[in-house]
């Protein structure tokens, strides 16, 4: 018997191409990066894949065989589907299916510290007229409940929440007690300093299974100099708190990011190193944001896109070198943007969403009762800039959702419908950021020449994707550990 | 600084697909498109003293010939595309009768 020949099983000649999206490789400009409509990706000569998108590729050809497993380019459509590409593309998009899921409180805008930084405009300690009320909080909760996830992550921000730990407790009791009959999965987190913490307190949050999200921005002269409280102990302070609430809650249940200001980004093995001293596994390296006191102190403290994307490579290098000596440190950011990259799934990220996360992903319950479909809303509002807040707390969410400001943020909240995003590579693992644009740009779409956070989001993809490509294999197998953990874990929306 | 002139033929390469590689250096660049006899022709003046403008005619052909390469996979794709998303996520629209 004899094989028969191949052309015996070959299909209709020729194929289709699919949609797809390409950019040149910063690193090599004779290659591009091709991406598939559901992020599905490639990279190949620049000549090759010409020849592909002009139809001069051969099915013998190994970049043929490639194109059609990643849905870039499809043959006899009698022999092949695109089931699987329907599915990859819901896959990437599944967050739609669930809603707002993180819903943050704002209890008190009082805090004790003097951050020149701070985006939130913060009040002094004694002033209670900028607490959550009982009215506001009941209403909260009611509509918290009028949003469909099954999984809803219930935030608690400030200023300082632990000012107001009555009010954390008295919601959280409020929020179990109605989902008694809810039987959603709740999950509490509260952003906060960690300083005064009480037993009481920590035995509360232990019963109630919550997650410590803090800031410590580096070693103590870095973390004292940017977070000043008058008695000038804030570093102490931070570490005890981070300390109590690992012995209490477990080691898993308290995370740290670090907000880089300008002089952060002369030190970031420091940096990295305190983070590694105290025995954390994560770090998250967050640039400045355009509101609150950071733009008041931006003369001082800002710094370009460029500096902090320079400052980023350097940190990565040396969080390579920690994991390469045998202890695990991943940096959050960069996790997420591995896991878009090296996995099929999304991992709901409000600010790496497409239709945006703005309202759709989140919602801000503030301390008086007004409603955001995002913290930097709320920031704009304490700015004086109202365009973005979506009603007040005893309104219906089908008032908040069908209001012109929602509209207006439906309107630019498509990253593939937006100029130059809409031919970007990257797109379908990036996000729309409406209200990041207004703010930095005065206009919800915004020109992505200039765009800070298109020029953060490309350098990070383009840079991480070139150590992966490039790097030793244990760097690779370093940066895949990062991305396979994300798919592990339930998305928390990193806070200050 | 004194401007950049680039020529591109009008036979080669549509419109669309020089104004949108042209689009891409107006965060440097002050930028002009001018549809000439057989050519189009991009004009770019350096916003300030600190743009390195060594290499920004071959940035810019290369531009120019990636964008004429979109056009061809749009042309070829863009109605697809559309099918293929609302395919995918109408499991997400209401079912007929139903509020939403």
């Amino acid at each position: 018997m004899k094989f028969a020949a191949r052309q015996t099983f070959a299909g209709r000649a020729g194929y289709q191409l699919l949609p797809l999206r390409f950019r040149r490789l910063p690193w090599d400009q004779n290659r591009v990066l091709v991406t598939s409509m559901s992020g599905d990706w490639l990279i190949a000569q620049h000549s090759d894949f010409q020849r592909a998108v002009l139809g001069h590729l051969e099915p013998d050809e190994p970049l043929f065989a490639d194109m059609e497993s990643r849905f870039l380019i499809a043959s006899d459509p009698d022999r092949s589907t695109l089931a699987p590409l329907l599915s990859q593309y819901r896959t990437r998009k599944s967050y739609l299916a669930e809603g707002p899921q993180l819903h943050i409180f704002v209890v008190s805008l009082r805090c004790h510290h003097t951050c020149a930084y701070c985006q939130v405009s913060r009040q002094p300690v004694g002033e209670s007229a900028f607490d959550m009320s009982d009215s506001t909080a009941r209403h909260a909760v009611e509509r918290l409940f009028d949003f469909p996830a099954s999984t809803l992550t219930i935030e608690f921000q400030g200023g300082e929440p632990l000012l107001r730990f009555d009010r954390v407790r008295r919601l959280t009791e409020m929020i179990e007690q109605r989902n008694r009959s809810e039987r959603r999965t709740l999950r509490f987190v509260i952003a906060s300093t960690l300083h005064d913490l009480t037993d009481e307190q920590l035995s509360f949050m232990r019963d109630h299974e919550f997650e410590l999200s803090t800031s410590l921005d580096g070693p103590e002269w870095l973390h004292n100099l940017n977070r000043p409280r008058p008695e000038r102990d804030s570093y102490r302070r931070t570490i005890e708190g981070i300390e109590r609430g690992r012995r209490a809650l477990g080691e898993a249940s308290v995370s740290a990011l670090t907000t880089l200001t300008r002089r952060s980004l002369d030190a970031p093995q420091e940096i990295i190193e305190e983070y590694r001293k105290r025995g954390l596994h994560s770090i998250s390296l967050r640039p400045l944001s355009p509101y609150g006191f950071a733009r008041k102190t931006a003369s001082r403290s800002a710094y370009t896109m460029e500096e902090f994307l320079k400052f980023y490579e350097a940190a990565l290098d040396h969080l390579l070198v920690v994991n390469r000596s045998g202890y695990f440190l991943e940096e959050t950011y960069g996790r997420m943007l591995l896991s878009l990259l090296l996995t099929p799934f999304s991992h709901g990220y409000v600010d790496l969403r497409s239709p945006t996360g703005a309202g759709l992903g989140a919602l801000v319950y503030d301390y008086n009762g007004q409603v955001y479909p995002s913290d930097e809303a709320r920031m704009l509002a304490a700015m004086g800039d109202h365009s973005f807040s979506l009603g007040r707390v005893e309104e219906s969410v089908e008032a908040w959702m069908s209001s012109p400001t929602m509209q207006r943020i439906f309107s630019s909240g498509v990253a593939e419908a937006l100029p130059t995003c809409a031919d970007c590579a990257y797109v379908t693992l990036c996000g729309a950021d409406p209200i990041d644009h207004y703010a930095r740009q005065g206009d919800t779409i915004g020109h992505r020449p200039t765009s800070e956070f298109c020029r953060k989001q490309m350098g990070l993809f383009d840079y991480l994707l070139q150590r992966w490509e490039q790097g030793s294999a244990a760097d690779r197998e370093i940066l895949e550990s990062w991305a396979l953990r994300a798919t592990r874990r339930e998305n928390v929306r990193e806070a200050a | 600084m004194s401007t950049i002139e680039v020529r591109f033929d009008a036979v080669l390469f549509s419109s669309e697909a020089v104004t949108r590689a042209a689009h891409r250096y107006t965060g440097e660049y002050f930028v002009q498109v001018e549809n000439g006899i057989s050519d189009l022709i991009v004009r770019l003046d350096p916003r300030s003293d600190g743009v390195d403008a060594s290499r920004i005619a071959e940035h810019l052909r290369n531009s120019a010939l990636d964008e004429q390469l979109r056009e061809h996979v749009r042309k070829e794709t863009s109605e697809l595309h559309a099918v293929l998303v609302e395919a995918a996520l109408r499991p997400a629209l209401p079912k007929s009768g139903q509020e939403p």
